[in-house]
């Protein structure tokens, strides 16, 4: 009976440290769910911000998000952190839902779909948990113009040299080494930032989908009399291959 | 003494601040937006931004306000169960 008692005991010694030495892997899965496992489709070649939606059976804190990208994908999260949390808080109410917020840079090369996993981590009261789960992005590819022109006319004076602005919206997924060159008629001069041949995005270099910038040069109308001229303006990007889109913008000399 | 609008018996308990028809109403701008996020990819994060400020214009409220009926969710039982029920219906 003895020696009974003792197997027992030592059983349930072997239990109750089994159980505590358990990861919390399970009881961390409960606690919170991926609401999204798949997002939006994106498009190869473009940078976009993606997001999940996040559920928690009780109050939990500190809730973060980190992602191990594949490789050519980038991820970067809200206000240059090292992780993404909730959208105004890093707390999460029981039974409620809040999202996570990740920046995804697909290269052009990618096809089919990107999968992220995240891993997540966050308190439940003083005890740190930790879960991982997968997110699947959806890859279609881009079939459209590549920009459009935002602005549509320019003013300067007829007297002096004047430097111009000139908007574009980004629609193909991303425009890289964004270059503009424009022609005017004659008596009209054109000079480019650092009395180079062309001009760049003030931004950057890539102009994305779905953004916008501009680029500047310098107008000098004092050869010609006030009126409207006619700006043609090239555009030359990478997307990834070499491309050029050209348009107008209507040049009122005063 | 709290006044609760439209809401069942379990989210007049006295734990934490009280809900009423104001934070029902950013409940149901938090439902919509977590509704736009997951159907949308933003081009910038300024773009994510100004979806939930147009949400808020719309419904006569202010980021401010929102922000703080966000921080008292984990400390409201009432406005956390007002917004669990504001997203239990599925997104349209």
């Amino acid at each position: 009976m003895t020696r009974r008692l003792g197997a027992l005991f030592a059983l349930l010694a072997t239990l109750a440290a089994l159980v505590a030495a358990a990861p919390p892997a399970a009881a961390a899965a409960a606690e919170v769910e991926a609401i999204t496992t798949t997002t939006p489709a994106m498009n190869p070649g473009q940078t976009a911000w993606v997001s999940v939606i996040w559920k928690a059976d009780k109050n939990i804190t500190s809730f973060r998000v980190t992602a191990a990208p594949p490789a050519g994908v980038t991820v970067s999260y809200p206000s240059d952190r090292a992780y993404t949390s909730l959208y105004g808080s890093s707390s999460l109410a029981k039974n409620t839902q809040d999202f996570t917020a990740i920046k995804v840079s697909v290269p052009y090369s990618a096809s089919g779909s990107v999968t992220l996993p995240l891993t997540v981590t966050w308190k439940n009261g003083s005890s740190n948990r930790t879960a991982t789960t997968n997110l699947t992005i959806p890859l279609v590819a881009y079939a459209g113009p590549d920009l459009s022109l935002v602005t549509t006319s320019l003013r300067v004076p007829q007297a002096t040299p004047t430097w111009v602005q000139v908007r574009f919206r980004g629609a193909a997924p991303s425009l890289n080494d964004f270059r503009v060159t424009a022609t005017a008629p004659e008596g009209i001069a054109i000079v480019y930032p650092g009395d180079g041949t062309s001009s760049g995005l003030n931004g950057a270099s890539t102009l994305q989908g779905g953004t916008e910038d501009y680029t500047s040069f310098r107008v000098d109308a004092t050869g010609v009399p006030p009126g409207t001229y006619t700006l043609q303006l090239t555009e030359t990007f990478n997307r990834p291959n070499a491309a050029t889109s050209t348009g107008t913008v209507d040049l009122v000399v005063q | 003494m709290s006044v609760v609008v439209g809401l069942g018996a379990a989210a007049c308990a006295d734990e934490g601040p009280a809900a009423d028809g104001e934070t029902a109403r950013y409940a149901a701008v938090q439902a919509e937006h977590l509704c736009a996020v997951a159907s949308t990819n933003f081009p910038t994060e300024e773009a994510i931004r100004e979806e939930l400020d147009a949400l808020l214009a719309k419904s006569g409220l202010a980021f401010e306000g929102y922000k703080a009926w966000h921080d008292t969710l984990t400390e409201s039982s009432a406005r956390a169960e007002q917004l669990a029920e504001a997203t239990s219906a599925p997104c349209p």
